[in-house]
């Protein structure tokens, strides 16, 4: 096990400095926003890792309800975390890029506020993640927000798309005529090499989460037995 | 799903209140605080007060409910009652169920008293599309009250402010949509139908989840 997360650490530190190499000295620049584009890069690769956790949270919250499985309870816990971190990447350099791109740090369109209360609700999960009482009770009310909180979704999504016009760049071949902006096929490649790259960061990520979560289950069961001992 | 448990319960819960009196007094007292600061907030025009009623009236009614719904599961926890609660034989779902009808009655009837009162108070004049407004308000309610009395089954005083919030946003801003359309554009009532339906269509998927899930989440 050591070995397979030495060569994930090793394939994630590698990707990495070949997707830095990429987003700012291989791609070529941006021809209206100039340098502010390559932040587009980052943004778009958060963006992917979070929607996976929260996906991944969503996923491990069923296994939780349905078998009661222990190793998807620890993997929600460190997946929401990496989620929350992410959106908080999400969240921070899509205002810089805004500022140059629609001279505003922040427009309540539908992905932004989606993104937004996103955020919040996985802040709540992992708060009641931490929240006090008896172990199994807390694994169950939190696998049960997880599952909710991702049904929300959609529905915030919908809800925020009907209540504001759309002003975010339709990039690739989505939107209401499948028709995006497009980009050069360096940008795409640098692109798909930042996700790829992020998401051997997710997975060296979770791997250790869920060993941190196992070793402070492990601590403690050694204190309750210490207390058990000399009381 | 045993109609008759659901009834015990929620008979249960609103007699309970019919005896406290505390929750409809906290609501309404707390409803009608926000008014007055609201007032004391904004210099309010008769062109702005149509702008800001329909939102106006939302955001009383989370914060109300919010209350209410915290308290109709923290009184359980005296003298230990949800356990009693939960060993009784009756169906878990009906214990939620009775409760969040009861919760979405007495927001309902709280409603009924300080919507009329904010347009007295603030002087606001409407009588159109009255039957339209009461129907959004329902299916409104009824989609809090699902939501929020589930989510206070699962969490504790603080964090139930904080999961309950970002969970009814949708609800929030279909509702409040709907209610601008009613007392803004008279005209473009076919818009408010879409708004409606998408609130019908929450409290449809989060009544079955919620419904579902509970079994699981009171536990054993």
């Amino acid at each position: 096990m050591k070995r397979l997360d030495a060569i994930l650490l090793a394939c994630s530190a590698v990707c990495m400095f070949i997707a830095l190499y990429m987003v700012f000295i291989w791609s070529p620049i941006e021809v209206k926003m100039g340098v502010v584009q390559k932040i587009f890069y980052i943004h778009v690769s958060s963006a992917w890792v979070s929607f996976l956790a929260f996906f991944v949270v969503f996923i491990c919250s069923l296994l939780v309800i349905w078998k009661s499985n222990e190793l998807a309870y620890h993997i929600a816990g460190a997946s929401a975390e990496i989620g929350v971190v992410f959106t908080a990447i999400v969240l921070t350099t899509g205002p810089i890029w805004a500022r140059s791109a629609w001279n505003t740090w922040w427009t309540w369109e539908p992905r932004l506020t989606t993104t937004l209360i996103l955020f919040f609700m996985y802040i709540g999960y992992l708060l009641l993640r931490q929240s006090d009482g008896e172990r199994n009770k807390v694994a169950r009310f939190s696998s049960a927000f997880g599952l909710v909180a991702f049904i929300n979704v959609p529905i915030v999504f919908m809800a925020i798309r009907w209540w504001n016009s759309r002003l975010h760049p339709v990039v690739f071949g989505d939107g209401k005529n499948q028709k995006g902006g497009g980009v050069e096929p360096e940008m795409l490649l640098t692109l798909i090499v930042c996700v790829v790259t992020m998401t051997f960061l997710y997975v060296v990520l979770v791997r250790k989460g869920v060993r941190i979560a196992r070793m402070k289950e492990k601590i403690k069961m050694y204190m309750e037995q210490v207390y058990t001992h000399f009381s | 799903m045993n109609i008759k448990q659901i009834w015990m319960i929620t008979k249960k819960e609103l007699y309970y209140e019919y005896k406290e009196k505390q929750n409809v007094m906290f609501i309404l007292v707390f409803a009608l605080l926000m008014i007055t600061t609201y007032s004391f907030s904004f210099t309010i025009t008769q062109d702005l007060l149509k702008q800001i009623t329909p939102g106006f009236i939302w955001i009383v009614t989370i914060f109300t409910g919010v209350m209410c719904f915290e308290r109709s599961i923290s009184y359980e926890l005296h003298n230990d009652c949800l356990t009693g609660l939960l060993v009784a034989p009756i169906e878990k779902s009906a214990i939620y169920i009775g409760k969040a009808i009861a919760n979405f009655l007495i927001l309902f009837c709280t409603n009924v008293i300080v919507i009329p009162l904010l347009f007295i108070l603030f002087d606001f004049r409407y009588y159109q599309h009255l039957s339209l407004f009461f129907v959004v308000m329902v299916v409104g309610l009824f989609g809090f009250s699902i939501v929020g009395t589930f989510l206070a089954c699962i969490s504790n005083k603080v964090l139930f402010y904080i999961l309950l919030l970002p969970m009814v946003s949708p609800l929030l801003i279909a509702g409040a949509q709907s209610t601008k359309i009613l007392f803004l554009t008279e005209n473009q009532i076919h818009d408010m139908f879409s708004w409606l339906k998408m609130m019908i269509a929450y409290d449809c998927i989060f009544f079955t989840v919620c419904y579902w899930l509970i079994d699981f989440v009171l536990g054993e």
